[in-house]
């Protein structure tokens, strides 16, 4: 069996104040607080690589886990803002700068916010068809490499991070261990270019009333067709997890689903919407105390998944 | 399906529950009765699920108050 065991992360030390921008953006307090919900920003330094970031969420997985580099048999990277024009992948450059074993597979996959669940449910399956033991998903997607800083759609709302998620046959701490359940996906390709890098100016576009029709439309469905499908009852939903895309967002489907917003928080406030990393960021700090969480991923594509995590807290190594 | 001044209130309300609707009438703009640019998506939205009617991009700058909204659920713009 293979588990979810710990997530390490990485949030690079700068910070932009959103309230800086609210004369610039025309936008009041009350919106920036209710509505976007994110008070600041974290951005890479200029110099800095999307494999930095992947390095610097490893070290902290491992510090706190304590593996070497022997111990890893495979390493994906999520990303869409890869080094350099993504030949060759940074999961390659990954491998370089940790020195990590000749026989430890190392792949990229291309997805935005949905990425962590996709990815999961991707190493979850190659190590099991390989018979490995330890793999790591890096989540890595440093938008202020694509963002116009002049773009109120965009500017407020995404922030750098990278986390790593380290899978394992045999957890360090059984009982905080995540069993991976069966996950649901889909794509809506018709609406592929809601959020998309223009291709002459090379920056991020994003329309921000296609995003939140499919936030409160779809995404609503899909989290109700993935507690389906592992035979469950919203009920027994301990926490749902769901992409930091906006305050707005969480809040809408929060009253879609008809859940408290305490099952459904927004924690995104001082480091923003993190794309793939917005699920790790958010399940590292899961409380202690639950068992089952409901994760779900949406966003780019547009594209979601959706899955549920269980832990047996009673169980002990 | 018609639209009616009534329901489009209490579809208004749903998205601010604070609003006044006795104060509300159907030429005020979006922003004159207190919508900011996501209320009005999220408006947009109930009306579209309400009504069953699509409204696409090409028309969004031109529905600005709460009678254009209804015209265009009861297919008159």
């Amino acid at each position: 069996m293979i588990y979810l065991d710990s997530i390490g992360y990485y949030l690079p030390e700068s910070e932009h104040c959103n309230a800086d921008k609210m004369q610039e953006f025309a936008i009041n307090e009350a919106f920036l607080q209710q509505k976007i919900g994110i008070l600041a920003l974290r951005r890479k330094h200029s110099a800095e690589e999307t494999s930095d970031l992947c390095v610097q969420a490893y070290l902290d997985l491992k510090k706190k886990v304590g593996f070497t580099e022997e111990d890893i048999d495979c390493l994906v990277v999520c990303t869409q803002n890869p080094d350099g024009y993504g030949l060759p992948h940074t999961s390659a450059i990954v491998h370089e700068k940790l020195n990590l074993q000749s026989s430890c597979a190392v792949f990229d996959i291309s997805l935005g916010c949905s990425g962590y669940v996709y990815g999961l449910s991707i190493l979850k399956g190659f190590m099991q068809v390989n018979r490995l033991q330890r793999g790591i998903l890096i989540t890595a997607d440093p938008y202020s490499k694509v963002i116009d800083e002049i773009d109120k759609n965009t500017s407020l709302l995404f922030g750098d991070a990278a986390a790593a998620t380290l899978l394992s046959c045999q957890p360090a701490n059984q009982a905080q261990a995540w069993d991976i359940g069966e996950c649901v996906f889909g794509s809506d390709g018709k609406k592929q270019r809601a959020i998309h890098v223009d291709a002459s100016s090379r920056k991020l576009m994003m329309n921000g009333r296609d995003v939140f029709n499919f936030a409160a439309t779809v995404i609503p469905h899909a989290i109700l067709d993935s507690i389906e499908k592992n035979h469950l009852h919203i009920e027994q939903i301990d926490r749902f997890l769901i992409h930091q895309g906006s305050q707005f967002i969480v809040d809408t489907i929060q009253q879609k689903l008809g859940v408290s917003k305490d099952k459904m928080p927004f924690c995104a406030q001082y480091y923003g919407n993190t794309v793939s990393s917005s699920l790790p960021m958010l399940l590292k700090d899961s409380m202690l105390q639950d068992k089952m969480v409901l994760i779900c991923g949406f966003g780019v594509g547009l594209s979601w998944g959706s899955c549920v995590l269980r832990r047996n807290l009673e169980t002990s190594l | 399906m018609i639209a009616s001044w009534t329901e489009l209130k209490a579809l208004s309300q749903q998205i601010i529950p604070t609003l006044e609707t006795e104060a509300l009438h159907a030429n005020l703009s979006f922003t004159e009765a207190g919508f900011d640019s996501l209320d009005t998506f999220a408006l947009f939205l109930k009306v579209e699920e309400r009504y069953g009617v699509s409204i696409p991009e090409s028309h969004v700058d031109g529905i600005k108050t709460f009678q254009d909204l209804m015209n265009y659920a009861m297919g008159v713009l």
